[in-house]
């Protein structure tokens, strides 16, 4: 995979420019470098990123610079919070927020849905892969019929969401 | 109830703002009046959200996985380049350290397996046969998650009939407690090793297992088998190959 050449190519040297320039741990350097590489793939596949004025190595090293800078306002706003004088609503747990509660329930959902289903949405829906591109990965017939199996495997992921929404007797609609 | 293709092309080019203004408009409009067409465009709207989440984690997923490898890797290199270092400024000593070598590589033939961390989580599916089953997969996955290795297992070897994936982490968490021939005999599942997704893994860790049992001949063939693959993994299938306590 191209992606993880890239990844061990500039690893090394992401981390230590990134250390040294910003003073920040090999923990946070690494979780950073996670982040960039991710965002640059995710440029790619979503069609942000078509052509590079720089190299990879540059582009790689501006996105973590930001990185450092989303990281740092994140920890001074935490740093500059009381919890007791947080809304009611911001100091509750995530997973109260019938969103986020949908959310697990859908990744619970498609895990249970499993493979081929599962590969050929996140195939299409994550990867942003052509219905060409995944017949020749999944070794589909034609774009037709990848494309009748992701409308199958969508509603096969909807019964069993229906299945685990109501068992665990969220209301969707209010979301 | 089954959806209408047409709805579901439909709901996705509007989350990829894709409409023009006026099919923007109606689309809306319908959202306001339409009450089934609402409680699709949230359903599939907080699917599609699930499963671009589910991809990046298995992503970042991958990226933590080459992690583990690069860093069993340097801790060989730096062992090598210190053991020699240590040679040329401490000559005298230098024959001493060779035998303690000699006798480390003895019990340990130059894999240690410490550096190889249990494989963490990605991909998972269940069986799908019964519900009880389902159950018992996410729930002997979620202790897998936590390290409890133990109960993943009771919770693993419960289910009658394994697919590839739970004979997969099967063989993980055995592997996390180096029970290295009950962890082979799960990577060595036939649907397994022959053309599941996890087969390279499976190949990987069934590699490191025997090298544990000092079945180094077999061991060769996997990682051979690896060295000669597009995997992430072939790279250090070649280096671990090579050793000589392995060639023997």
């Amino acid at each position: 995979m191209e992606l993880e050449k890239v990844y061990l190519k500039h690893k090394d040297a992401f981390r230590s420019w990134i250390v040294s320039r910003f003073k920040i741990t090999q923990d946070d350097a690494t979780e950073i470098y996670h982040q960039s590489i991710l965002s640059f793939y995710e440029n790619i596949i979503g069609g942000k990123l078509i052509k590079l004025n720089c190299s990879i190595k540059t582009y790689l090293f501006s996105v973590g610079k930001n990185k450092v800078f989303d990281l740092r306002r994140k920890q001074n706003r935490l740093m500059g919070l009381d919890e007791n004088t947080l809304p009611k609503d911001t100091a509750r747990s995530g997973s109260d927020d019938p969103t986020d509660q949908l959310l697990i329930i859908s990744k619970q959902a498609l895990l249970l849905l499993g493979n081929p289903c599962k590969t050929l949405l996140e195939l299409y829906y994550y990867h942003k892969q052509s219905m060409q591109q995944i017949a020749g990965q999944m070794g589909y017939k034609n774009e037709n019929s990848t494309k009748n199996q992701k409308y199958k495997c969508l509603n096969k992921l909807r019964e069993i969401f229906r299945t685990e929404v109501q068992k665990e007797k969220i209301v969707i609609h209010e979301v | 109830m089954k959806f209408n293709n047409k709805d579901i092309d439909l709901i996705e080019t509007y989350l990829n703002k894709e409409l023009g203004p006026q099919e923007e408009d109606a689309f809306e409009t319908r959202l306001q009046t339409d009450s089934d067409f609402k409680e699709l465009f949230d359903e599939v709207s907080i699917l599609i959200m699930g499963i671009q989440q589910t991809g990046r984690e298995a992503v970042l997923s991958r990226l933590r996985e080459l992690d583990n490898i690069t860093v069993s890797e340097s801790i060989n290199q730096y062992k090598k380049n210190s053991g020699l270092r240590l040679i040329r400024m401490y000559s005298p000593y230098a024959a001493a350290a060779i035998v303690f070598l000699a006798a480390f590589l003895w019990i340990n033939p130059g894999i240690p397996l410490k550096n190889y961390s249990p494989y963490s989580y990605n991909t998972f599916r269940s069986s799908g046969k019964e519900s009880t089953e389902r159950l018992h997969s996410i729930s002997g996955l979620s202790d897998y998650q936590e390290k409890d290795y133990k109960k993943a297992i009771k919770k693993f070897e419960s289910i009658k009939i394994k697919n590839d994936t739970i004979w997969f982490y099967l063989g993980n968490a055995y592997f996390a407690r180096y029970q290295f021939k009950k962890a082979l005999s799960c990577y060595e599942q036939k649907p397994l090793l022959n053309g599941s997704e996890l087969s390279y893994d499976a190949k990987w860790y069934a590699a490191l297992s025997l090298i544990a049992t000092k079945k180094h001949h077999k061991a060769l063939d996997y990682l051979k088998d690896l060295s000669e693959s597009n995997s992430i993994y072939s790279h250090e299938a070649h280096q671990l190959s090579q050793k000589r306590r392995l060639q023997k």
